[in-house]
């Protein structure tokens, strides 16, 4: 079971997502769009737009019990969370929050399915639910 | 309206670098979208790009879904545009062949709507050999025939 606590307040995290939800694009950043908004557009066979939304509703639905683990990746603290059963699917998640002179927003760095079982908090294991198209059993 | 400058000086989720710029993501920005395994976005669209590894960052999904449908659009009626010139058969006979009615075909000749994968599909691969794949989709349907006919 996962010892390290989240460094981001989930319940802060939430009120950045939902002021990105209700218009405001600068609260909500895809730092690395092939990890997420691409990932959930090839799987959901979506918009950019709703792949958008179905990640801010994703974060929205995040509880304590889903943090997984956090790392240290360029200077920053990344908190990471498995959703479970989300579109059908497992995810992970990677964010952490940006302070701009004074203000906040959620850089969203990774949401895609789960590549390998991951430990969340309360000691269940999100299994891998998707495998890409182009991998076989062979 | 977003101040792009905000966005400019945030760091790239790949290579950690804070090098973004806004570029021009036309013939270059490609992703899937909807039921498209993949768009190569051919009109002119802004979208942020890191200066250190290429990696493109959208910062307003509306706008990217707009270029994506535009190009779409204007894709679809370059094919029904090479199919008719080589072909001579009329709209009705195209809609005819592939499977859909004129109205339908008129409205994504338009750009009123953009088509299915599959129907974009089918029309580029009619758009590469037109008179042969014309002539697969109906043997009894002699396009030069009915091009000698109709120009007579």
């Amino acid at each position: 079971m996962p010892s390290k606590k989240p460094k981001y307040d989930l319940s802060q995290v939430k009120q950045i997502v939902e002021k990105f939800l209700a218009g405001d694009l600068t609260k909500l950043w895809f730092s690395a769009r092939s990890r997420s908004v691409a990932q959930v557009m090839t799987i959901l066979r979506c918009s950019e737009k709703e792949a958008e939304e179905k990640i801010a509703h994703a974060i929205l639905r995040l509880e304590p019990a889903d943090f997984s683990d956090n790392n240290f990746q360029w200077g920053t603290t990344n908190d990471i969370y498995g959703l479970e059963n989300y579109e059908d699917h497992n995810w992970y998640l990677k964010f952490n929050i940006l302070n701009e002179d004074g203000l906040e927003s959620v850089n969203e760095i990774s949401f895609h399915p789960v590549g390998d079982f991951l430990l969340v908090a309360n000691g269940r294991v999100l299994k891998v639910t998707y495998k890409p198209e182009n991998l076989s059993d062979d | 309206m977003i101040d792009k400058n905000i966005f400019l000086k945030r760091q790239c989720g790949e290579c950690g670098e804070r090098q973004l710029a806004i570029v021009n993501g036309k013939n270059t920005f490609t992703t899937s979208w909807r039921d498209f395994p993949l768009v190569f976005v051919t009109v002119d669209f802004e979208v942020l790009q890191c200066q250190n590894c290429g990696n493109f960052i959208t910062h307003d999904a509306d706008s990217v879904d707009r270029a994506i449908e535009a190009s779409l659009c204007s894709q679809t009626r370059q094919f029904i545009d090479i199919i008719k010139s080589k072909t001579h058969l009329k709209s009705k006979d195209i809609a005819a062949l592939i499977g859909i009615s004129a109205t339908y075909l008129s409205s994504l000749h338009s750009g009123a709507r953009y088509p299915s994968f599959q129907i974009w599909n089918f029309l580029k691969v009619t758009a590469l050999d037109p008179v042969e794949m014309c002539r697969k989709l109906n043997p009894e349907l002699d396009v030069v025939n009915v091009d000698l006919l109709l120009h007579a």
